[in-house]
């Protein structure tokens, strides 16, 4: 191949590669436009401040926003803890074998697994024997380990992203391997830890059909105020919204959706500043 | 006051560290074949020869690091002050303590330099501010470090050039107030004059501690170091002191390796 | 915090210092020679004899420092230059040493008949000064580096090469006038060749300190030619 087919080549997979990429962001930009247009004027503090009703200009998303809070809390609280300890525990203190690989293997065949299956065994294990019924602690609990898998292996890539002369460093000065991991390994980690549990939380609140298979209400008058309390969240009440025959409830849903999206940007935003600090602290 | 020539034959300094028949296999490749040498104390002591030659192996077993190696076994007596270390009763924490080790590129923990070369202690429990700070300052001037970074013990120890980082892992080693220090190639990595100042400094260190180095640098070993050993496939051809094995060794794989007629 | 010192600078300051011991050690071999034949003090005979082991020893051990030097630390520049000058140094030292010895020998057995005129008539005590003093320039020169002062041993030097020249002649001279002295004067013919052959070794000393300060070979050029 001469060299002017090759520039030829590589001539034409710019252009591919330009158009695929701006047509990603492009359509992208005009879905967030059209919501932005069609939902804008329908936000305001009433809105925000507001309960659901019959009536589209009427309504407001407060129980619904209320409600994700809630969920990223209590799934926060339930998952961090086990998914860095399990994380911890398979890359820092089981030793590498068949039995190893088995279960890396099958966390993550646990990532991909439907996000409605886990609906199902959380309707079955937390709503119905554990009696938690359709409240915010069930529904928790079931994104929970939902995103588990997704935590447990971000953390195991964030604590193999610390080289390994880290810890011979700190067993050569006498350190346990507990002593390594807790003050060396976890806080040099911890950044791409973080960043990891950030974005499977900010997967859990844009999550409907686990919630709405435990029972997640579509139509809330209330503030729920405790773990115990039944309870809706925003993409919930959007998918509410966007069935209704009226057009006007679709205005209303689009303004739902952004402030569904600004949550997830915010996010998604402070995990990238996050990992940017990070990496600029520790410069492997 | 009469100069002694030297036809008295000096003085065996007492056994710091001391292998006895060592075999050692991981899994199944037998990397060490019967290794038996005794390590001075408050001496130098070099260890060359060609890559994969098992230096690096056999130095890692007087702090046990081989340990976290899978398939790793070994037959021998490998002794500190005439005890054996690989008894179930020894403690490995307490062992590493005594040896300390720097490794061949340089790894501070991705903290402040007070931190780095506090690390050791505060892991035994030492938490006296007053006490770490005496500890850190007199590691540091041991590992000819103090005056560079004396100013500013927050920063992080990342920002160091190489030179400086490795003598920060030494800084950090000595701190503990070891016995035994074992470098493994420690100034490979780095560039000609901080290799001068490690070596300098070294020197330095044998009044106080054992030093035992690796080094694939035969110049290096013949410039600072007191006795050498010279392996090859895993066993040791020729062991004694650095002078006359530079000037007459005994075995001819010796001399090859040193005119540099190996390869 | 002491300056840290390399296992190279100690070696060759240790080898400085050990020459500059081996320099006034065969020094101290002259002046006992000049006690022993011109002052005519017979005691001094034996501590030639014993120092001669010394120096022997000493020649051994400074080659076995300068071996290690060169094997350890592959000396560059000044440094193998100055190993290098040390080790043709020592060579020399240990014939001068030698001819302090077998001057000492002679001295044992033909000490009886060896006048004060038959010296002088040779220039024998005026020989032993310049070859003290030569060894005395080489002496500072090597311990300060001044190679000034080393040049100042070749008109010295001249001298005793000129004397020696004189030396056939003086003895003839005198063997006309007492047959009987045919001995001592041979004895005396003995002393100043071999005090001509210490000069040419003190000027090859002096030649090897130049060589390494101004790294300038000095050898078959004309002497009393300035730089």
């Amino acid at each position: 191949m001469s060299a002017r087919t090759q520039r030829l080549l590589e001539g034409l997979f710019r252009l591919y590669g330009m158009v695929t990429t701006w047509l990603g962001i492009v359509v992208l930009g005009v879905f967030l436009v059209d919501i932005f247009l069609k939902g804008v004027q329908r936000l305001s503090l009433d809105f925000l401040s507001g309960f659901p009703s019959r009536f589209p200009e009427k309504a407001g998303i407060l129980p619904a926003e209320v409600g994700t809070l809630w969920i990223f809390l209590l799934t926060a609280l339930f998952v961090i803890p086990l998914g860095i300890a399990a994380a911890v525990f398979l890359e820092e203190f089981m030793k590498k074998g068949r039995l190893a690989s088995i279960i890396e293997v099958n966390i993550a065949s646990l990532a991909g697994v439907p996000s409605v299956i886990y609906g199902i065994l959380g309707l079955e294990v937390f709503s119905r024997w554990f009696g938690w019924g359709n409240t915010l602690m069930a529904g928790a609990a079931t994104l929970a380990l939902l995103i588990f898998p997704v935590v447990v292996l971000a953390a195991r890539e964030a604590l193999r992203a610390v080289p390994r002369s880290v810890r011979e460093g700190a067993y050569a000065l006498g350190a346990t391997r507990w002593q390594a991991v807790w003050h060396q390994v976890l806080p040099a980690s911890f950044g791409g830890i973080l960043t990891g549990i950030i974005l499977a939380l900010s997967r859990a609140i844009g999550e409907t059909a686990p919630l709405i298979i435990i029972g997640a209400l579509t139509y809330i008058s209330f503030v729920p105020d405790s773990p115990w309390s039944k309870f809706t969240v925003l993409p919930i009440q959007i998918f509410n919204w966007t069935s209704r025959p009226q057009p006007e409830f679709w205005i209303t849903a689009a303004a739902a959706i952004i402030v569904l999206l600004g949550m997830t940007l915010l996010l998604n935003g402070a995990a990238v500043m996050l990992r940017y600090r990070w990496k600029k602290k520790l410069k492997w | 006051m009469e100069k002694e020539t030297e036809m008295v034959a000096p003085e065996t300094p007492p056994a710091k560290l001391e292998t006895r028949e060592l075999h050692v296999y991981y899994g199944d490749k037998h990397v060490i074949k019967n290794v038996s040498l005794t390590i001075p104390d408050r001496q130098v002591t070099a260890f060359i020869g060609p890559s994969g030659c098992g230096k690096s192996t056999i130095l890692r077993m007087f702090n046990r690091m081989n340990d976290y190696i899978d398939g790793f076994r070994h037959l021998g007596a490998v002794c500190l002050n005439g005890e054996e270390i690989y008894r179930r009763s020894v403690q490995v924490e307490m062992l590493r303590r005594k040896v300390g080790m720097v490794f061949q590129k340089p790894n501070p923990f991705p903290k402040s330099i007070f931190d780095n070369v506090a690390f050791g202690l505060r892991i035994q429990g030492v938490n006296d501010r007053k006490v770490l700070q005496a500890s850190v300052e007199q590691a540091l001037h041991q590992a000819a470090l103090w005056e560079e970074v004396k100013d500013d013990l927050d920063k992080n120890a990342l920002a160091l050039s190489g030179g400086q980082q490795q003598r920060l892992c030494i800084a950090r080693a000595l701190a503990v107030r070891p016995e035994v220090i074992l470098m493994d190639e420690p100034a490979s990595a780095l560039d000609p004059i901080s290799t001068s100042k490690i070596e300098k400094l070294i020197l330095a260190l044998k009044k106080d501690l054992t030093v035992v180095i690796v080094t694939h640098n035969m110049q290096q070993a013949a410039r600072i170091s007191d006795r050498t050993a010279f392996f090859f496939l895993g066993e040791l051809i020729e062991y004694g002191p650095t002078a006359d094995i530079f000037t007459h060794p005994r075995e001819k794989l010796t001399e090859d390796y040193i005119s540099g007629r190996f390869g | 915090m002491n300056k840290l010192i390399s296992n190279q600078e100690k070696a060759i300051q240790q080898l400085r210092a050990d020459t500059v011991d081996m320099i006034e050690l065969v020094k101290n071999q002259f002046v006992r020679a000049r006690e022993c034949v011109v002052e005519k003090n017979i005691e001094e005979i034996e501590v030639i004899f014993s120092t001669e082991h010394r120096i022997n020893a000493m020649e051994l051990m400074l080659d076995r420092e300068c071996e290690n030097i060169l094997a350890l630390y592959a000396p560059v520049a000044t440094d193998l230059r100055f190993v290098l000058s040390v080790l043709k140094m020592t060579t020399d030292l240990e014939r001068i040493g030698d001819h302090a010895e077998s001057i000492a020998r002679l001295m044992e057995e033909f000490h009886q008949g060896i006048s004060t005129e038959m010296l002088e008539a040779f220039g024998i005590p005026e020989m032993f000064s310049k070859a003290i003093h030569m060894l005395d320039d080489v002496s500072q020169a090597f311990e300060k580096g001044d190679t000034q002062l080393a040049r100042h041993v070749f008109p010295k030097d001249a001298f005793l090469n000129a004397k020696n020249r004189e030396a056939h002649q003086v003895a003839v001279r005198l063997a006309r006038k007492h047959l009987d002295d045919l001995p001592y004067i041979i004895t005396c013919v003995s002393f100043v060749r071999k005090l001509e052959r210490v000069g040419d070794q003190v000027k090859n000393i002096a030649e090897s300190i130049i060589f390494h300060h101004e790294a300038e070979v000095m050898r078959h050029r004309n002497k009393t030619a300035r730089p």
